[in-house]
């Protein structure tokens, strides 16, 4: 790491918003073990996210070892494989993406962004964090006790969750799952809260909610939706775990397993189908919505041009985060629901797609004719765009249920939410380190190594993915181990899997490269200055680099500006950042 | 799942209601200088605390009504057997509803006095002890040891109720009714017991030396989680009392079908 200190501290006049008492920590462990400090926090949950990540993409190469070369390998039965896609799928979607996005990006860009020394509750923080780790500790935890993890499905179905013929239904695997999940959201809550008062209390003077950069509405948002969802999941955990230790009959209808009458009787597994997918959709929307707003800001930096729409970007944050809470129920149409309800989820699901569309088109139009860097980031940044609009067009597929029903549960579903939530967040994710990097650690990336890692990752994703639509037409189902010899199913599927699990290992294995980038650049990085992108957001305009304890010197920054205003006719430089005061006189610029 | 989409509803529509209020039609790229810095920067202008406990009454209130909502589309199953409440709980509704009364009075004398400090010029960042500031000072801190003590008692006549079931051979794991009726108790005394913490801490600042309107926002708090938490516990025995059943509900079905 190198520190910089920026050269021309810009001249502003005196914030007068009322300063908040800093916490000051005093020994080591309170520095950077115990850290209230919100840059920290989010070094620490992006640190263990990605850790976490890492086994989750080991999974999927164990997976693919059996998708693509059955029986060959001794150590994969059924019961192992399931459980590798569950603890997969579970570790991508819950443990990754949204503590990284929601905890790690959140964490470091919200104050710095609207201007504030730290978040609001800074102790609370803290302890979200340490939650947080507590959950990923109890959900390693689970591979070692023995029947090892759960094998439900990331979905985690009654009743099949907590049988003995589940691996982990009978152990302590899904009693694990379900305690590490309940932790993860009492964590994120305390994380949430946070996100939510600091944005709306924490601003500086200036900074309008209509100033705000579209990373900070993104993530917003999001954090308000997850706030909403996460109670549907800790609801239905909870009741699990009462009919898994206590045998009540929530979800549990009467079951006769291996000849035995269970004592459970009368409980609805549509139930637990639909308070999870009110926390499952919302779900995907808590992993696009801080993406969407990343990609916005990432496209204007390095095309150097202003948003397309900013305004509508926003309403369409919002209209998108809002409408994703009536739509959970098309994940379902195979559940025997009543046509109505079918047409009327179908319908919303449709609606919803408008604001994503608006998005797409802001997107393009942002980039018509500007003076667009092909850089990483910006590389990235495109990455997501057409991986979105991929995964958005096979979703209008899906949300039709005559469409969906003959494909539900078929590998065309699995490269769906791939497609959209997979990959494409994955993409901004990287994008976004490759753009902030050099803010946390003052040195940049190594940039050809970053292209060779987006090239390997792009055109990997498109060759997993792409084929695996392919199969799922075919009526290939998921959560298969084996295939055996189906009759509808051609010999080019045993081809295409084996091809598919090739391009997996060379896109895991690619990902060795960014960790070797982020380990070298972190001590022989160029040094990148305190603007490397020349941005407008107030992040790049701290007096120091990397941020210093209240990230802005002795006074806040004050806010001119909207945070787009880049190659601007006249300006010293080609753009204007949010605390320059340009022109005083004048009333307008660009 | 209505009974969750109409709380949602009403959470979404305030949070809209708020944004609607930030100028949401502003174009910020023609609005830049020093004259339009404060142009509708409006923060929120409750204190940061309030916000929060705000937020943490929306994901409570979240949690709840999905519990009801389950309850609802559960008690459609034949298996249902709709289990007679304990008379016990109307006396520990008067238990919680009192609470909530005491700290909305301890909560009107403390504002007061911290009016009365202020027109006396003696301004309220003074650090002034409520105690020592005559009979005010004692009925306020008075008033938050009865609440404390209502809601102890709220707590053990929840425990009692508890206990009484068990006798009857009414379990955790017998009827689904049970199951619920102690899920969602119990949830509802973890919640009482968190904010207790919060409660005895308040009660025990308003005794020493301290500056009054940093308790008086103290109590503010702990008054509205408390009414939350009364208002969760009536509709939490509406629900359970299975008036649902209504003649009304009958109707509107019929009129349906
Ligand atoms: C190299 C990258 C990845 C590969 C090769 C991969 C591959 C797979 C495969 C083969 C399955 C199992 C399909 C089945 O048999 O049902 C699966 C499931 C899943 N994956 Fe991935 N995946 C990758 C990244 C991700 C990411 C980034 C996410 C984050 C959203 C994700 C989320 C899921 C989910 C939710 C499931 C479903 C688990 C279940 O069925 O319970 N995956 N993945
Ligand atoms: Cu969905």
């Amino acid at each position: 790491m190198v520190e910089t200190e920026n050269t021309s501290p810009p001249s502003v006049p005196p914030a007068e918003v009322e300063e908040v008492e800093l916490y000051h920590a005093t020994s080591f462990w309170t520095k950077y073990v115990f850290s209230q400090d919100a840059k920290i926090i989010a070094i620490q949950y992006s640190g263990v996210a990605i850790a976490i990540g890492f086994v989750a993409l080991v999974l999927s190469s164990l997976i693919r070892l059996q998708l693509g070369f059955p029986e060959m390998f001794d150590f994969i039965t059924p019961e192992t494989y399931y459980q590798f896609v569950t603890m997969h799928g579970m570790i991508m979607v819950v443990y990754l993406l949204t503590a990284l996005f929601l905890g790690g990006f959140g964490n470091y860009l919200i104050p710095l962004m609207i201007g504030a020394r730290d978040m609001s509750f800074p102790y609370v923080n803290m302890l979200s964090f340490w939650i947080y780790f507590l959950a990923v500790l109890v959900l390693v935890g689970s591979f070692f006790v023995p029947g090892g993890p759960t094998g439900a499905g990331w979905t985690l179905y009654p009743p099949q969750a907590i049988l003995s013929g589940t691996p982990g239904g009978k152990g302590l695997g899904i009693i694990l799952m379900l305690v590490s999940l309940a932790l993860f959201i009492v964590g994120f809550t305390m994380g949430g809260l946070n996100y939510v008062v600091t944005v709306l209390q924490g601003r500086t003077r200036g900074m309008t909610m209509m100033r705000l950069p579209l990373t900070v509405w993104g993530i917003f948002t999001a954090t308000v939706l997850a706030l909403l969802a996460f109670p549907a999941l800790l609801v239905a955990t909870v009741m699990m775990l009462f009919d898994r230790l206590l045998e009540t009959s929530f979800f549990m209808p009467s079951l006769v397993e291996f000849g035995d009458q269970l004592s459970y009787g009368g409980g609805s597994p549509i139930l637990f189908q639909h308070l999870f997918w009110f926390f499952g959709h919302p779900e995907v929307y808590i992993v696009a919505l801080p993406a969407f707003g990343i990609v916005s800001d990432l496209i204007s930096t390095h095309a150097r041009k202003n948003i397309f729409g900013y305004r509508m970007m926003v309403w369409a944050i919002v209209g998108i985060g809002a409408l994703s809470f009536i739509v959970w129920a098309h994940h379902m149409y195979v559940s025997g629901m009543h046509p109505y309800f079918g047409f009327f989820f179908a319908t919303t699901t449709l609606i919803i797609a408008v604001p994503t569309a608006l998005k797409v088109y802001n997107w393009i139009l942002t980039l018509w004719n500007g003076n667009i860097h092909l850089n990483t980031p910006m590389l990235f940044s495109l990455g997501f765009i057409v991986t979105f609009l991929n995964g958005g067009l096979t979703g209008l597929f899906l949300g039709n249920v005559i469409v969906d029903i003959p494909l539900s549960d078929t590998m065309f579903v699995v490269a769906h939410f791939h497609m959209v939530m997979g990959v494409a967040p994955i993409l901004v994710v990287f994008g976004a380190i490759y753009h902030w990097f050099p803010k946390i650690s003052g040195r940049m990336l190594h940039e050809g190594l970053g292209k060779i890692h987006f090239w390997v990752t792009f055109v990997g994703s498109y060759l997993i993915f792409f084929p695996m639509h392919y199969i799922g037409l075919v009526g290939v189902p998921r959560r298969y181990p084996e295939l055996g010899d189906a009759a509808f199913i051609p010999d080019s599927v045993a081809t295409l899997n084996s091809f598919i699990s090739l391009a997996a290992f060379t896109v895991g294995v690619a990902q060795i490269l960014f960790l070797y980038n982020v380990f070298w650049s972190l001590r022989k990085g160029r040094p990148s200055g305190s603007n490397p992108w020349r941005a407008t957001t107030l992040e790049w305009q701290t007096p120091h680099t990397p941020p210093a304890h209240g990230n802005f010197g002795p006074e806040l920054p004050l806010v001119y500006r909207w945070p787009y205003d880049y190659s601007v006719p006249g300006a010293a430089e080609d753009f204007l950042a949010q605390n320059d005061p340009g022109s005083l006189d004048s009333g307008s610029s660009t | 799942m209505t009974v969750v989409l109409i709380f949602l509803a009403v959470v979404l529509s305030t949070s809209i209601w708020w944004l609607s209020h930030q100028r949401l039609g502003a174009k910020p790229w023609l609005e830049s200088g020093l004259k339009n810095l404060d142009h509708g920067s409006h923060k929120v202008s409750l204190p940061k605390a309030k916000i929060g406990l705000l937020v943490v009454l929306a994901v409570v209130g979240m949690l709840f009504t999905l519990l009801f909502s389950s309850h609802f589309m559960r008690q459609e199953i034949e298996d249902w057997r709709s289990m007679p409440l304990p008379n016990m709980l109307w006396v520990n509704g008067i238990l919680l509803l009192a609470a909530s009364l005491y700290l909305q009075s301890a909560l009107v004398v403390a504002r007061r006095q911290a009016t009365r400090l202020k027109i006396l010029g003696r301004g309220t960042s003074m650090p002034v002890s409520i105690e020592n500031n005559g009979k005010h000072g004692n009925s306020v801190k008075s008033m938050l040891i009865n609440a404390c003590i209502l809601t102890v008692a709220f707590l053990i006549g929840q425990s009692i109720t508890w206990y009484e079931l068990n006798g009857n051979g009414i379990f955790l794991s017998g009827n689904p009714s049970s199951s619920f009726f102690y899920v969602l108790t119990g949830l509802h005394g973890l919640h009482i017991i968190g904010g207790l913490v919060a409660l005895f801490h308040t009660t025990a600042l308003a005794g020493s030396d301290t500056q009054l309107h940093k308790i008086v926002n103290k109590i503010d708090l702990c008054a509205l989680y408390w009414h939350f938490l009364f208002f969760i516990w009536c509709a939490m025995i509406f629900v359970m009392l299975g008036w649902t059943y209504d003649p009304l509900i009958e109707l509107c079905k019929r009129v349906i079908s």
